[in-house]
């Protein structure tokens, strides 16, 4: 039977072969934090102020906030868009059933995949910013990335969880794409990468609370605004993440054996 | 090939982009909702920036700014990117064999881009007026508003298919070649009125296609002077577009020579 160090090592290959074979690729990718930030200061300070913005925002460096909150966001998008999209893309190429069929466990592969090549997008988008951060704030915030960096990777858990749960939902409902992939932009806006969460209606505003991501980019404010964040600040965050962890995590692998046992018994369409 | 045959070719392809519309209804209905969060964030985000007593006015431009680049970016993202299903699919080969048109099939790809576009537009204006109140959408000249939506939906096609063609000749799915897209919403004075830009932005600008059509959009729509005037601004957006046509015909012929000389080639997932 394939080994998980198998499956491991196959995805970080195929990540560094995607990149190194298609260097166009490779340089947009590094490029869309900036892309992000360029966009969100160009189009907001038409209309206002970078001060204005600090201010609602409460952070004290808004432009290091700005990138370790694109690169959040890109790493957010990266995630759910690889664990959701494996599936369909097997689905797609017609090695679905194949993989279906293996003796390791599809639920076993979808996870421990989606959280190699999550791991990976996650380190390369932060990396990608890390040049641009030093030169504007200094060798200190390079190590607040750090930060930012390795609660990334612990939301990355839950996220994958999530995207699990989009992932199954489209090939049960014999889906071209990812039917529930409106929770990719769902999460950013409930994540308030860009805006404080208390301009949004009430209802949403709530809804924030059980948005991992929202954890991450409470971070990156942390970040952008401590040399040495509060203690107890980073435990909440910490603790919060490590929830949603496990309460995603059971329904989105839950769900997945369940479309697995369907998928053998009426085949893939 | 004659008139007769390519229409019927396009006819059987319409029958088939509808087709897959309703077939996939609950994708076309997610991808509308995906329309309005992205328009949604970057609309909060804005507001961010602009003190609360300023909302009312600042929401009306960013609420046509985000809602035409909502019409150029849709059409645009989805043909630059099909062009990778397209090929994986086989469907390069099939229509090769029987002559039918490539770029027709691709730029079909518009109506349920359209559909999504028009989808998250209206969801996104009831978000707006949630969150900020007030008359958003003014409508000053609402039938002259839709033709000029409809001009940056054209563009954006010819854009999109311009991006499938550099997909075929460097093997790079589109929305990855797609940053001077997103570069123009703001150097391109989509987003931002054409007046608002610093001086080299805004002369970059006027030698794009969409700004112009954005900024009779924005006149139409909430009675912003046109940077160049009306007549000037149609005038600068017809040279425009032609100019953009003229340069996706050329990398096609080149994208299509290329693919047929050497084999069409797998295009890299994002």
């Amino acid at each position: 039977m394939t080994s998980i160090r198998n499956i491991m090592s196959a995805e970080i290959r195929a990540q560094f072969y995607w990149l190194k074979n298609n260097k166009v690729m490779m340089v947009m990718t590094l490029l869309w934090p900036y892309l992000m930030v360029f966009i969100m200061i160009s189009f907001g300070s038409a209309f206002g102020s970078l001060e204005e913005f600090k201010e609602k925002m409460g952070v004290a460096s808004p432009i290091l906030y700005l990138f370790a909150g694109s690169a959040v966001a890109t790493a957010s998008i990266s995630v759910i868009d690889n664990a959701a999209g494996v599936a369909t893309w097997h689905r797609w190429l017609g090695t679905l059933p194949y993989v279906l069929l293996v003796p390791r466990r599809f639920v076993t592969y979808l996870l421990v995949s989606s959280l190699v090549t999550s791991l990976v997008q996650v380190t390369f988008n932060l990396a990608s910013i890390a040049p641009a951060v030093v030169v504007l704030e200094g060798a200190s915030a390079g190590f607040q990335l750090l930060l930012v960096l390795g609660f990334m990777f612990i939301g990355t858990l839950p996220l994958l969880g999530i995207a699990l749960l989009g992932g199954i939902a489209s090939l049960l409902a014999s889906e071209e794409s990812d039917i529930i992939n409106f929770l990719n932009p769902l999460i950013l806006l409930l994540s308030g990468v860009f805006y404080p969460v208390k301009i949004l209606p009430w209802i949403l505003e709530q809804a924030s609370y059980y948005i991992p991501t929202k954890y991450v980019v409470d971070a990156a404010k942390l970040a952008a605004t401590y040399t040495y964040p509060p203690g107890s600040t980073v435990i909440i965050i910490l603790y919060a993440l490590v929830l949603l962890a496990v309460l995603y995590n059971v329904i989105g692998v839950s769900s997945t054996i369940y479309a697995e046992r369907e998928l053998r018994r009426r085949g893939v369409r | 090939m004659g008139l007769g045959r390519y229409l019927l070719t396009a006819r059987a392809m319409l029958w088939l982009h509808l087709k897959r519309a309703v077939r996939y209804k609950y994708g076309l209905i997610n991808w509308g909702i995906i329309e309005f969060l992205y328009m949604a964030i970057y609309m909060l985000g804005a507001l961010a920036f602009a003190p609360r007593s300023e909302w009312g006015s600042v929401s009306q431009y960013v609420f046509w700014g985000v809602l035409a680049w909502t019409l150029v970016s849709t059409p645009t993202w989805t043909i630059g990117n099909w062009v990778q299903f397209y090929i994986n699919m086989g469907l390069w080969e099939q229509h090769e064999t029987i002559g039918a048109s490539h770029s027709l099939f691709l730029s079909m790809r518009i109506i349920p881009a359209v559909i999504a576009g028009f989808i998250g537009s209206l969801s996104a204006y009831g978000f707006l007026y949630a969150t900020v109140g007030g008359n958003i959408a003014l409508g000053a000249n609402a039938l002259l508003t839709l033709v000029f939506l409809l001009w940056l939906v054209l563009q954006a096609t010819i854009y999109g298919l311009l991006l499938s063609y550099l997909s075929l000749l460097t093997s790079t799915p589109g929305p990855m070649l797609d940053v001077l897209n997103i570069l123009l919403f703001i150097i391109g004075g989509i987003g931002i009125p054409v007046a608002k830009l610093p001086e080299g932005m805004r002369l970059f600008a006027l030698f794009t296609p969409y700004s112009h059509a954005s900024e009779l959009v924005r006149w139409s729509a909430i009675g912003i002077k046109p940077y160049l005037g009306v007549m000037g601004e149609v005038a600068a957006g017809l040279l425009t577009t032609i100019g953009l046509g003229l340069t996706a015909w050329i990398v096609r012929i080149k994208a299509y020579g290329n693919a047929r000389r050497n084999g069409i080639k797998g295009i890299g997932r994002m």
